[in-house]
């Protein structure tokens, strides 16, 4: 009967260790989960000049980089009419999450292992998608319609989702003076949730060792909004229907 | 011979009592680390990450994904494409239920000036999009689909937890708002500008376009249905049908996007764009003059 107490006290401390060792997996699975953050929300810039609560303010655009002096010489030398930015033409991550008067929606869509980022000028930006899977190979070809958006591709470090992106076409430029890159133009971006929650803050860095002086970084903030994102669909109020006098 | 272990009735109901506790709070133990833990770990999680994980497979989700191109596409075992009212041919559906306005309009129309999607603008629910493939999205409160054609049928967004506005604003994709019917998702879209066509014919509608759509999921969640009535008072006599399949496609495709032109037409843009503007305009004095001389 002693032996079979024992072998009772045993069982229950095993079960309890059992138990233990579920509670150490989950409390493990938990704290690298605890650190992605939930970015899902429309957001609005906060205008630069402007200061929020916490000294939250924007600093740096993509207007300041310094440039090489061949790629400056070219920059100088690029006459391709007006701005995208103002004929309604994708103008690359770089720029668009630049922008002030910028409305982005973000949703995440785990099914597909990606992140969208959705702008409010439709035209200028459409829609970012940020993969979380591995890494594919560095260059690839571009077809000709290609966007320029580059291909991005995120991961989580602690709360922050840094996202990588390569891959940009020779449409894109790096700011409305044609500040031109190369094929090894590398961006940085860090995302994370400052304020409480309502403010996201993103830092860009852009590097390109053939292009500029050495790598540039600005900073945007977003404030949550309880909205949904408008469509601005450029200059549609240009494109008019003809419509017959026939009533 | 007395067995030295036996222990006395008292010592064995102690025994058996020590027993019982020992086991209930190895048990107890063991429930509380199963049950509690979890919930503390989430709260602990701070919430919008443990909402996340937190979701279960539902109907949603289901949805949520990537689906291929629509043309001439069916799931095994269905009526063939050429009963749902095609779009290529659905002209021929179309023409006779158009209103005596319709019909003037599709006579004034220039699909290759009209069509807006020629100069690289949205081209509505009719044309490209319901043949186009698209991710669809699932966030809370609404769905969004994205297109891989990027002026053509970039984003729509589908949502769930509101009607249609008052004074809407009319647009090339209109206002969509969605509810679940058992499997399905009903989707009622108003709000639509003029700008676009119902048909590669140059077929009109006006601004009482009204589309329900029922998508569900078929052929055991292999392929998304949606089954489209068309509605416009003014512009058509009767409703028209049409279905289109699409298959889901593999989580991990990456569609290729493209813009409508390539980046070096792309530029000249402002100008084809204008180019049109301009031709259009000067249709629509046509139009004006050639109707006054009949009104003579």
């Amino acid at each position: 009967m002693k032996r079979d107490f024992t072998a009772l006290i045993r069982k229950s401390i095993g079960i309890g260790l059992v138990g233990f060792v579920l509670l150490m997996q989950q409390a493990v699975a938990q704290s690298s989960k605890a650190a992605v953050q939930d970015f899902t929300g429309v957001y609005e810039s906060v205008p630069t000049g402007v200061n929020r609560p916490g000294g939250l303010k924007n600093e740096g655009s993509p207007e300041e980089i310094f440039l090489q002096p061949a790629a400056a010489a070219k920059a100088q030398s690029t006459k391709l009419g007006p701005d995208p930015a103002n004929t309604c033409q994708v103008i690359g991550p770089f720029r668009m999450m630049a922008r002030d008067k910028n409305m982005i929606d973000i949703v995440p869509s785990p099914g597909t292992n990606r992140m969208f980022i959705f702008f409010e000028d439709v035209f200028l930006g459409y829609f970012r998608q940020i993969f979380f899977d591995k890494r594919p190979g560095l260059k690839r070809e571009f077809p000709a319609e290609d966007p320029g958006q580059g291909d991005s591709f995120g991961h989580w470090e602690g709360d922050t989702l840094a996202v990588d992106t390569i891959n940009f076409n020779n449409y894109i430029w790096l700011n409305s003076k044609w500040a031109p890159h190369s094929d090894a133009l590398h961006l940085i971006e860090r995302y994370r949730l400052v304020g409480g929650g309502q403010y996201l803050e993103v830092k860009v860095t852009a590097e390109d060792p053939n292009v500029l002086m050495k790598p540039y970084t600005y900073t945007r903030y977003f404030q949550k909004v309880n909205t949904e994102l408008p469509q601005y669909l450029c200059t549609d109020d240009l494109i008019k229907p003809a419509i017959p006098n026939v009533e | 011979m007395k067995n030295a272990c036996a222990l006395t009735p008292k010592e064995d109901r102690r025994q058996t009592t020590v027993e019982t506790r020992l086991l209930l709070i190895g048990l107890a133990l063991t429930a509380a680390i199963l049950v509690v833990a979890p919930r503390a770990a989430a709260q602990s999680a701070g919430g919008p990450s443990s909402k996340a994980t937190a979701h279960p497979a539902n109907l949603e989700e289901q949805f949520s994904g990537l689906y291929g191109d629509s043309e001439n596409q069916m799931p095994p075992g269905f009526p063939p494409y050429a009963t749902t009212n095609p779009f290529r041919t659905i002209e021929k559906v179309i023409a006779p239920l158009l209103t005596p306005w319709a019909a003037a309009r599709k006579e004034a129309t220039i699909f290759e000036i009209e069509e807006v999607g020629s100069f690289c603008r949205p081209t509505g629910l009719l044309l490209r999009h319901q043949n186009r493939g698209f991710q669809l999205v699932v966030s809370p409160g609404r769905i969004t689909l994205v297109g891989a054609q990027l002026p053509g049928n970039p984003i729509r967004r589908i949502y769930l937890n509101r009607d249609h506005p008052k004074n809407l604003l009319p647009t090339s994709a209109g206002d969509s708002v969605g509810h679940w019917e058992g499997d399905s998702l009903v989707v009622d879209t108003i709000g639509f500008d003029e700008t676009t066509l119902l048909s590669l014919e140059g077929s009109r509608h006006s601004e009482e376009l009204h589309i329900i759509e029922r998508m569900r999921l078929v052929a055991d969640g292999k392929w998304l249905e949606r089954r489209f009535v068309v509605d416009d008072p003014k512009a058509l006599k009767a409703p028209f049908t049409m279905v289109r399949y699409h298959e889901k496609l593999p989580a991990d495709t990456r569609p290729e996007l493209e813009l409508c032109l390539g980046f070096d037409n792309w530029r000249e843009w402002v100008k084809i764009r204008n180019d049109a503007v301009q031709a259009i305009d000067e249709q629509r004095a046509e139009v004006a003059r050639a109707l006054a001389q009949k009104k003579k």
